[in-house]
Order: C-alpha cells, then sequence, then structure tokens
C-alpha cells in the first residue's frame, strides 16, 4: 500500500489511472510470457524489456531482420484496390506486436495467434474482475 | 541421334524402375502403364555389363513398352539409372545405373517412386536437373553433349507424363522441348504429347536455360557414358561427385524455389522433399509466377483462419472488408483488455487481495488458481488491491456506478459471477484457449442473459472507454 502510494504520481495521473496502467502492464506481461514460442510474444517481450518494466531478463534475441513493411510486390499489379489492402495491411501491422517485421503469410500467422492470446486474457480478466466485483459486491458471502 | 533414340530408353527404363517399386502405388501404376506395356522389374535386377545388352534385355522383357522404343543407346540407359539415382534427389548415394538390382523393390524405393510421382510439372525442371546432373556419369560425351537437353527433355517426357497421370498436369511448368526442338520425335502416348505441348510454351523458358546450363557439365555426363560400358566400379564414385555436382548447381534455385513448392498439396508429400528437390535455377517467369501463386494460396489459407477467429468474419467477401474487420477487432480486444485493467484498477481497494484465497472457496480457488497463476501475475495487480482508504473506496465505487454504462454490466454482472460460482469446479477445467467462449457457454447453461450480458458488457466497454478517455 505504501509502496503503491509513493509510485502514484498524483500530478499527472489519477490513482486509479495509475493502478489501471498497472495492471495493464501486468496483464501485458502475462501475456508476453504466455505464447513465448511466437513472433509478436517475442516482440512485445522486448518492448516491455526495453521499457524495463519486465521483472526479469528473458532470453531474445534481437530479431536482425529489417523492417518489412508491406512490399508493394505483394500482387504483381498494384491497382487501388490493392493499395487498400496494403493500408490495411500496414495498420495491422502496427497493431500486432512485432509486425512491422513480418511479412505477410507471418503477419497473418501471428495475428491469428496474437488474437486468441487476447481473447483469452479479456475472458481471464474479465472473470477477474467479475469475481472481484462480486466479492466487493456481496462482502465475500457468496463465497 | 543416339541421344534421340534414346528418348524412349528412359522413358520405358524409368517406368520399369518405376513399375517395380511403385507397385504400392497405384498411381505410379496407371501413370506408368501409360508408358509402358509390361514393364518387367526382374529383369532389371542384372547388372549389366554392356549397356546395350542390358537396355535389350530390358527391353526384350518389356516387351517395347512405347511403340517407339528402339534400341536405345546404352549411355541413355544408363543415363535412366543414373538418372535414377538422381530421381531421388533425397538420396545421398546415388544408385549407379549397373547397380541395377538395387533397384529391385525396397521399401525406400516406392517411397521414393512415390515422392517422385508427386513431383508436379512445376518441379520437373528443376527435377530434371537432378537428372541430368547426377545420373549420368556414364554417359558418353557426344551423347551426354546432345543428350544434356535432349535427355533433359527425354526426362522431362517421363516426368511429364508421370505427373501427368498422378496430377493431371494442370500448370504443368514442365517444357516440352521435345515438341519445341522437335529433336526428339519421341512417339509417346498421344496424350502425353498432347499434355506436353499444353506445358510447352510454359516449361520452355526453363528449359532452354536448363539445357544451356547443363552444357557445362555435359562433359562429365559424357565421360561418365562412355565409361559405363568399361568400368562399372568407376560408376558409383562418379555418380556421388555429379550428384554433389547436381545438389550444388540444383541447390542454386533451391531459394527461389524451395518456398514454392507447396504444389504438392494436391498429393501427399512432406514438404521437405519439396525444398530438396525442387531445385529450379534461374528465376524464368514461369518460376516467378508460380512462387507468387503458391504464396498466394498460403496468404488465403491465413486469410480464412482469421476468418475463423474473427466473428462476423464469414459473412464479408474481399479482402480488404475482411481485413478491416479484423483489425477492428484486434483494436477492439486490445481495448477490452485496457478497459478491464482499469476496472480490475477500480475495485474496491479495501479488498485485501492477500486474503483472497481464503475469501475464495475451494472450487473457487482451484479456478482461479491457474486463472491467477498463468496469465495475470497479480504481484502488482495484488499490490493495487489492498489499498484501503475509506476514500479511495469511495471513489472507486463512485467511478463505477458513475458511469452509467457500468451500472448495467455491474447488474448483469450477479448472474454472470452466479453462475462462475455455481459452476466454480467445473470452470478450473475451463481455463484453456477457449476461456471467453466455455465461460459464456457455461452461463448459458445457468443463465439466460449471458448474451445480453456480455454484449451489454461489449458494449459497456466501449463507453467506459470513451468514459476513461474523458
Amino acid at each position: 500500500m505504501e509502496n503503491l502510494l509513493s509510485n502514484a504520481s498524483p500530478h499527472s495521473e489519477t490513482l486509479i489511472e495509475e493502478r489501471g496502467k498497472r495492471i495493464k502492464l501486468a496483464a501485458e506481461v502475462g501475456l508476453a510470457r504466455s505464447s513465448g514460442g511466437r513472433l509478436w510474444a517475442r516482440a512485445l517481450r522486448r518492448r516491455l524489456h526495453r521499457q524495463r518494466k519486465l521483472p526479469q531478463q528473458t532470453c531474445i534475441a534481437k530479431n536482425s531482420t529489417p523492417p518489412l513493411m508491406k512490399e508493394v510486390p505483394l500482387v504483381a499489379d498494384v491497382t487501388e484496390e490493392k493499395e487498400e489492402v496494403q493500408d490495411r495491411m500496414r495498420a495491422l501491422q502496427r497493431l500486432v506486436p512485432g509486425g512491422e517485421e513480418m511479412e505477410v503469410e507471418r503477419l497473418f500467422e501471428e495475428t491469428a495467434d496474437y488474437i486468441e492470446a487476447l481473447q483469452e486474457q479479456v475472458g481471464v480478466m474479465r472473470a477477474l474482475a467479475c469475481l472481484l466485483d462480486g466479492i466487493e459486491s456481496t462482502d465475500g458471502d457468496k463465497l | 541421334m543416339n541421344c534421340g533414340e534414346s528418348s524412349e530408353l528412359p522413358h520405358c527404363f524409368l517406368n520399369l524402375n518405376w513399375d517395380q517399386s511403385i507397385d504400392p502405388n497405384s498411381q505410379l501404376d496407371s501413370a506408368l502403364n501409360s508408358f509402358v506395356s509390361s514393364p518387367a522389374p526382374n529383369r532389371i535386377s542384372q547388372p549389366e555389363i554392356s549397356p546395350q545388352s542390358h537396355y535389350v534385355g530390358t527391353n526384350g522383357t518389356i516387351g517395347t513398352s512405347t511403340g517407339s522404343l528402339t534400341s536405345p543407346p546404352p549411355e541413355l540407359n544408363l543415363s535412366m539409372g543414373g538418372g535414377r539415382a538422381g530421381l531421388m534427389p533425397m538420396l545421398p548415394n546415388l544408385v549407379p545405373m549397373n547397380h541395377i538390382d538395387q533397384f529391385q523393390p525396397d521399401s525406400g524405393f516406392s517411397e521414393r517412386a512415390a515422392r517422385l510421382s508427386c513431383f508436379d510439372g512445376r518441379n520437373y525442371p528443376g527435377f530434371m536437373t537432378q537428372f541430368d546432373l547426377t545420373s549420368i556419369k556414364d554417359q558418353r560425351p557426344e551423347a551426354g553433349l546432345l543428350g544434356g537437353g535432349q535427355v533433359t527433355q527425354l526426362l522431362d517426357k517421363s516426368q511429364l507424363g508421370f505427373n501427368n497421370a498422378v496430377n493431371g498436369l494442370d500448370e504443368s511448368s514442365v517444357s516440352d522441348p521435345v515438341s519445341g526442338s522437335g529433336q526428339i520425335g519421341l512417339p509417346g502416348p498421344s496424350d502425353n504429347g498432347v499434355r506436353k505441348r499444353k506445358a510447352s510454351a510454359k516449361g520452355k523458358g526453363k528449359e532452354t536455360q536448363k539445357v544451356s546450363e547443363d552444357k557445362g557439365s555435359d562433359t562429365k555426363r559424357c565421360k561418365s557414358v562412355e565409361s559405363y560400358g568399361t568400368q562399372e566400379e568407376g560408376i558409383k564414385p562418379k555418380s556421388e561427385p555429379n550428384g554433389s555436382v547436381s545438389t550444388g548447381t540444383t541447390e542454386k534455385g533451391n531459394g527461389a524455389k524451395s518456398k514454392g513448392k507447396d504444389t504438392g498439396t494436391k498429393l501427399p508429400e512432406p514438404p521437405k522433399d519439396y525444398i530438396h528437390v525442387r531445385a529450379r535455377r534461374g528465376e524464368a517467369t514461369d518460376s516467378h509466377s508460380l512462387a507468387e501463386r503458391v504464396r498466394r494460396e498460403k496468404i488465403s489459407q491465413r486469410m480464412k483462419l482469421l476468418q475463423d477467429l474473427v466473428p462476423g468474419c464469414n459473412k464479408v467477401v474481399g479482402k480488404a472488408v475482411m481485413l478491416d474487420e479484423i483489425i477492428n477487432y484486434v483494436q477492439s480486444l486490445q481495448r477490452q483488455v485496457e478497459f478491464l485493467s482499469m476496472k480490475l484498477a477500480t475495485v474496491n481497494p479495501q479488498l485485501d487481495f492477500n486474503n483472497l484465497p481464503s475469501l475464495l472457496t475451494k472450487d473457487m480457488q482451484q479456478a482461479c488458481a491457474p486463472l491467477l497463476n498463468s496469465s495475470f501475475p497479480l504481484d502488482t495487480s495484488g499490490s493495487a488491491l489492498p489499498f484501503t482508504n475509506s476514500q479511495q473506496q469511495a471513489n472507486p465505487l463512485h467511478f463505477v456506478s458513475s458511469s452509467p454504462s457500468s451500472v448495467d454490466p455491474h447488474n448483469t454482472m450477479h448472474p454472470f459471477f452466479n453462475a462462475i460460482t455455481d459452476a466454480a469446479s467445473q470452470l478450473g477445467a475451463f481455463w484453456h484457449d477457449d476461456l471467453q467462449n466455455v465461460v459464456q457457454m457455461d452461463i448459458r447453461q445457468n443463465q439466460e442473459e449471458i448474451p445480453v450480458s456480455s454484449q451489454a458488457f461489449n458494449g459497456s466497454i466501449q463507453q467506459a472507454h470513451m468514459k476513461m478517455e474523458l
């Protein structure tokens, strides 16, 4: 509790927001650790590590692959329709952690896995929130 | 030209060899039968000192597999035998021609035969390269020189016929050098010729490339051909260096084609074999477009996978729209995580999270333990919770109640939570990837408003998120 108070930055954010951020961070850490084998998880861990939020050192081989933004030769001819697709690809790249360095196939793979992990995360957090809500509202009687 | 004449030999010989080992493979049998009338597996068993006699023997026994079969030159016979060895690029030790007895049905051979049969036309040129380079050390120089391309063509043909029978030769990139060059009047089966003509346009470029490239190694082949009749012992050692040469040369195109060799999806072919075998040289337009096509297929496969994941994506058709949906879904999931983390932050801080295990029933504990341990490290969140301050206690409550959107989920969460408590013991087994769905399913068993609640929750998430942003 004291730590929490000390860590809180009352100037910029409310305490709740601060806590929320920490929880979100914890969620991210958990997410990154859960699917260790995936590219996006590795990229997420790298990011967290860079922010020094990751408590433990994880052996992450820095990806030396140069960023592969959606190559234009994704399709032979770049019509306007393909342009749209390219835009969306780039957007997806930004969404998925580590997506900038992936090509299309890989990106789709990682997106699918990322979606699954996010779904799981949301479910867990939701259940936890409900659980804690229930505890809070019922004063633990129902338990 | 003996090479020209020998065109049939590789055919029959190849088919012959295939036949003997391909028995388990009915497809190959049918393919072979189209070429060879009655292959006699056992006839090839004897290692032939004189290639010609060997050929005759085989030919005689075969009974002139194809009508066009004449007396093929020994070198071609050898080449085919060597080609056989080259047929299996996967086999590190190429089977020399004279070791025909090794061609006897063996377990590995049928496997190789199956693999070979799986090679569709696209891979054929690369495959042909294997043929040209590996097989034929034993070929005579002149035969090699001329047959470099011709043998290639011949092998192409035989392979093509093979693949045709197996694959139906959809977009076979196998060139039709025979028809194009006209050098070899291979009177193969008419359908074979027809198929080849179709592929001629495509494979021409590749074939010519291969032919030109093969010229370099032709001399080697020629020498090997010459020595075939005389030295049987030398064949094996020769073949191996040639094999290495071929693998070296073929591997040039490996990178280009390795990725594109999922064409064997039609047949049960392990992908790794394709990567090895499909060495294709050069970047002929065909190979490029083929690789593109394979890549596109892969991409569409992944898109389908994503479609299944993202709810509501099945209705939309079109890449851009679907990508939009996927992006929206990922964004919404990320926002949900954010919202939930804020919501968890607002949970009554008076709750001493350290005592949570004691608060939970045994079942709940079991259910929550994996939840807590696996993907949600509670050390940080736990520290947030046991913040006991009356003021703070009021705030979160106000926070929760102030946002009307969250009131609904709050109310509807009760049935949700009830369901959780009721099914706590079962929930323990449900913490899997489909956690969310499972929980909803579980709730459905107990409550009716789950979809409503979840939707309300989702709706509230958006609203609450907006509220938070404000």
